[in-house]
């Protein structure tokens, strides 16, 4: 598995690119962070690379091969998207939420079999909302919204996972918690790309960071090299320190904590 | 609860009785509507003639009992029970296309072109398999301007949003144009029965009519129902049913030929029905919950149900036929408040 971007760039017209040359490439169990302030293109860049939106320029290969001319069917098998929380016109009960994820791996006339079911209920215990399967959901928490998300994604069964902002609407337990989720799915060999507002989400977690600010990466690295107090006070504008700490449990930490008077 | 009964998937699964009881409801219903009418008919009679006599060869039916079971009564009510169908399955399959439950099956200006089309060949004479035809082929002309048109404007907006714009567009217009031709119509002949048709009957339909219509009808039925649990997708929006692996331009095309074929085949023979493909989805949703994969066959067997119903009404209530559309209307609005204010699960 792999996946690589090329020199993309995408606008909604040609004379105003909402992001223009970037590059990427993510290795098999590769959980990659990606940073950058409200409008920097991250939503955009995600749907371009699930080729929802058609790239102006560059490529986005799956495998090698380019997404561009890959049938929907085909791409959902290697990708699986978790998009920020919405709602359906209809409340929809959870499992049959999750039970979408399947689409892929289904024939055209068909609905889903008992294997599909499993697999399905098998997501959702992997991110432990088992107890959600009978509940509408428009009825239940945006937190809990998120993780029906992710385990409609993993009832998918791709390769790559593509999460914009997941921890978004989660409790500070919850975010926790996803985030450890997220560096078990990549030890499975999942590779994994996310937004995130919080650096100290892709210092617990992402073996790579990018900053993206106004359409452009501003840098990319491990997380540790990129997660600079120099490239967060770029990107946000605030000032802000990184401090090294030794967790009760002995291990090191890397925290960003913002300076304010 | 164990995974071989609850292959649905989602809570409140039908029991075994209500299914059973929901897919006998048409029969019991159409046998019903054999017995009433102005003209008595008993239950006796009704078996001596659906069944050429099987084990009651001593009775005597006499010709105008058969007469009114075998060609006023039989196609009426199968009309009925199709047309019920067809509406109400087209509608539940827009709702969930347009991702929005206050649509129903003219959203994209299929009745309206319908309705200029018939008025188009009441006014010229054609007979009645004219306006048949050309209240079919317009209602399938109107959508396709609909589609044509939001295609040639979409621009990055969400096209679904474009096509209903785009269908009260096209509404609009055939609307107005049924409006001028009644203008200058011949006020003693032509107005009323421009006006009788657009209000809707199943009064004069024959099992000519339906022969017209089944097959139109099935080609518009089978692929939805195939494809039912993949509707599911579309209400969840383009960008998602994409990335879950839905060919979303290509599966709604199909919803769109299907449920247009469905509802031009009904105004064709019936005129104008409103309120159906309306109220029966959310009634049906009501029952089932929104997953097509279940409120698809629900929506057949209570759409048919209910305008059955209704049509018998129609022809038994007054001494007088109320035309169908009028009374699906005055049923119908009320139902559907009715359903807003007690169901939760509808929608919201």
């Amino acid at each position: 598995m792999s996946l690589e971007i090329r020199n993309l760039s995408f606008g909604y017209s040609s004379n105003k690119l909402i992001f223009e040359g970037v590059s990427l490439k993510v290795e098999k169990g590769e959980v990659v962070c990606l940073l950058g302030p409200n409008g920097a293109g991250k939503t955009t860049l995600f749907k371009t690379i699930l080729g929802l939106y058609k790239a102006r320029q560059g490529q986005v290969l799956v495998n090698g091969k380019d997404v561009s001319n890959c049938s929907r069917r085909e791409l959902a098998k290697e990708m699986g998207y978790v998009p920020q929380n919405h709602m359906p016109p209809f409340p929809y009960s959870v499992i049959d939420v999750v039970l979408m994820g399947r689409t892929a791996h289904i024939n055209n006339y068909a609905v889903p079999s008992d294997l599909d079911l499993q697999i399905a209920r098998e997501a959702m215990a992997n991110v432990n909302i088992s107890y959600l399967e009978d509940k509408n959901y428009t009825e239940i928490s945006g937190g809990e919204r998120q993780l029906v998300l992710i385990a409609r994604a993993l009832a998918q069964q791709p390769q790559i996972l593509i999460m914009d902002e997941p921890t978004s609407n989660l409790d500070y337990g919850n975010q926790i918690r996803l985030l450890s989720h997220i560096k078990r799915l990549a030890k499975q060999g999942l590779s994994i790309v996310m937004s995130t507002h919080y650096p100290d989400h892709a210092l617990y977690c992402a073996d790579k960071a990018i900053m993206l600010k106004d359409g452009h990466i501003i840098c990319s690295g491990t997380s540790e090299e990129v997660l600079t107090e120099h490239n967060l006070s770029k990107i946000y504008g605030i000032d802000v320190q990184i401090m090294d700490t030794v967790v009760k449990n002995g291990e090191q930490k890397k925290i960003c904590v913002p300076v304010v008077a | 609860m164990k995974a071989s009964v609850a292959t649905i998937g989602g809570k409140k699964k039908l029991t075994k009785l209500k299914l059973l009881l929901l897919i006998s409801m048409p029969f019991i219903l159409a046998l019903a509507a054999l017995t009433i009418g102005r003209y008595p008919v008993s239950l006796t009679h009704i078996w001596a003639v659906l069944t050429n006599g099987f084990l009651l060869t001593e009775v005597e039916v006499p010709d105008a009992v058969r007469t009114v079971i075998l060609d006023i009564r039989i196609p009426r009510i199968i009309a009925a029970i199709l047309i019920g169908m067809a509406l109400s399955v087209s509608g539940a399959a827009f709702q969930g296309t347009f991702r929005n439950p206050l649509v129903s099956p003219d959203i994209l200006g299929v009745s309206a072109g319908a309705g200029f089309g018939a008025t188009l060949a009441i006014i010229n004479s054609w007979g009645s398999l004219g306006i048949a035809f050309s209240a079919f082929g317009f209602g399938l002309f109107a959508v396709w301007l609909t589609f044509f048109l939001s295609n040639k404007i979409k621009n990055s907006g969400e096209i679904t949003l474009i096509m209903v714009l785009g269908g009260m567009l096209v509404g609009t217009i055939f609307t107005s144009l049924v409006s001028l031709i009644k203008c200058v119509a011949d006020p003693y002949e032509k107005l009323p029965a421009i006006t009788y048709w657009l209000m809707g009957s199943l009064s004069s339909i024959q099992m000519n009519d339906i022969y017209l219509v089944i097959l139109p009808m099935l080609i518009g039925l089978i692929p939805l129902w195939l494809l039912r649990w993949k509707l599911n997708l579309l209400a969840f929006g383009d960008e998602e049913a994409k990335s879950l692996g839905v060919n979303t331009d290509r599966l709604r095309l199909v919803v769109i030929i299907c449920a247009t074929l469905l509802t031009a085949s009904s105004v064709a023979i019936s005129g104008m029905i409103g309120w159906v493909g309306l109220v029966i989805p959310h009634f049906a949703r009501s029952i089932t919950g929104p997953n097509y994969r279940s409120l698809l066959p629900v929506t057949v067997l209570v759409g048919g149900s209910f305008l059955l119903v209704v049509d018998t009404l129609a022809r038994s209530l007054l001494p007088m036929e109320i035309p169908l559309g009028i009374l699906t209307s005055l049923i119908g609005a009320p139902f559907f408040l009715y359903l807003l204010a007690h169901s939760r699960r509808g929608w919201k």
